[in-house]
């Protein structure tokens, strides 16, 4: 397991929910309650973090979601004890998910891969797991195609990754590197907050 | 609750752009090459603005308000400061120039964003 980001996030879990709950998750409540409808068959979800999203998720689900830091997951047990389907939390790292090869009929992640620490080897594993036809289903925020908000993004960078996020990443770029089909990009606020839909073929 | 985040990103992008304005007139001076003012004038906002929008974020989300306030700052901090370089400025003059620069920045923002959002076709970033 990772521990340098492991320790970031457990550094990160007391203040996340303040700093995640309220703005973020209500201006984006809409969306992701939109986003996580399509959920269907045996699902993972990857970095569940203190599970502000399970509130999205549509009941009756198979759900196994991980996280890489306990400290998240501490924060995350009720939610999941509340969600009204089958939701199981795990403690582990992408990287090592010790999951059979073609287990997943869907892979969920949201704000995830600005954070994973070799995000294509990441991608490659979860292409692994996920059945052939399957479909990866990511709510991201990426670096941007466009001045002035890629110097933004890429000055901003050497500061966010300390205590958090990368914020000039390329994604999606990322996802067909590790052999995805992509299916749909979608925008959600400039070319930096976004919908990725892929196909494992 | 739309009503909510509009004004908040406003408010936001004009206090960022006040503030950083008022505290780039307070840095330089008429004595300050413009070059050199340009550059602290950006660094001090991107800091500033920064600094501004983690607070904002936690009522107003994070995205969707850091990137126009980081641009207000920056854009903010470089034009005051040259103007503070190429004469002497009062400190309300500045705040008042900041805060419509952070307005505009806002505008600037909310426009390309109607551009670019919806379904796209070249997505390499």
């Amino acid at each position: 397991m990772d521990e340098l980001t492991r320790e970031k996030w457990n550094r990160a879990a007391g203040t996340y929910d303040i700093m995640g709950a309220r703005g973020a998750e209500r201006r984006w409540a809409g969306y992701k309650r939109k986003f996580f409808s399509g959920m269907n068959g045996k699902v993972l979800f990857l970095a569940v973090g203190t599970g502000l999203d399970i509130q999205f998720f549509p009941s009756g689900q198979d759900i196994l979601g991980i996280d890489i830091s306990p400290k998240m997951l501490d924060q995350a047990g009720p939610r999941a004890v509340a969600y009204d389907g089958k939701l199981e939390l795990r403690l582990c790292d992408v990287h090592d998910l010790g999951v059979p090869d073609d287990t997943f009929d869907q892979i969920y992640t949201s704000c995830t891969f600005c954070s994973v620490p070799n995000p294509i080897e990441a991608l490659r594993v979860l292409r692994r797991v996920l059945k052939t036809g399957g479909r990866l289903r990511m709510f991201e925020h990426t670096g941007s195609r466009w001045f002035p908000f890629n110097a933004m993004l890429n000055l901003m960078t050497p500061l966010t990754r300390r205590f958090g996020p990368e914020v000039n990443r390329d994604t999606t770029g990322n996802v067909e590197k590790a052999g995805f089909h992509i299916l749909r990009v979608e925008n959600l606020y400039l070319d930096v907050v976004k919908t990725i839909e892929a196909e494992k073929r | 609750m739309r009503a909510f985040f509009f004004f908040g990103d406003l408010a936001a992008n004009a206090a960022a752009g006040a503030l950083v304005g008022a505290f780039a007139a307070a840095t330089c001076s008429p004595a300050w090459p413009m070059v050199l003012a340009m550059l602290v004038g950006m660094i001090l906002g991107m800091a500033v603005s920064f600094s501004l929008s983690t607070v904002f974020g936690i009522a107003l989300g994070a995205f969707e308000l850091t990137i126009p306030v980081m641009l207000s700052g920056m854009l903010s901090g470089m034009v005051v400061s040259m103007q503070a370089a190429a004469g002497p400025l009062e400190i309300a003059a500045a705040s008042q120039m900041g805060a419509l620069i952070g307005l505009g920045c806002y505008a600037y923002t909310a426009i390309v964003n109607i551009f670019m959002r919806g379904e796209v076709k070249r997505w390499t970033s």
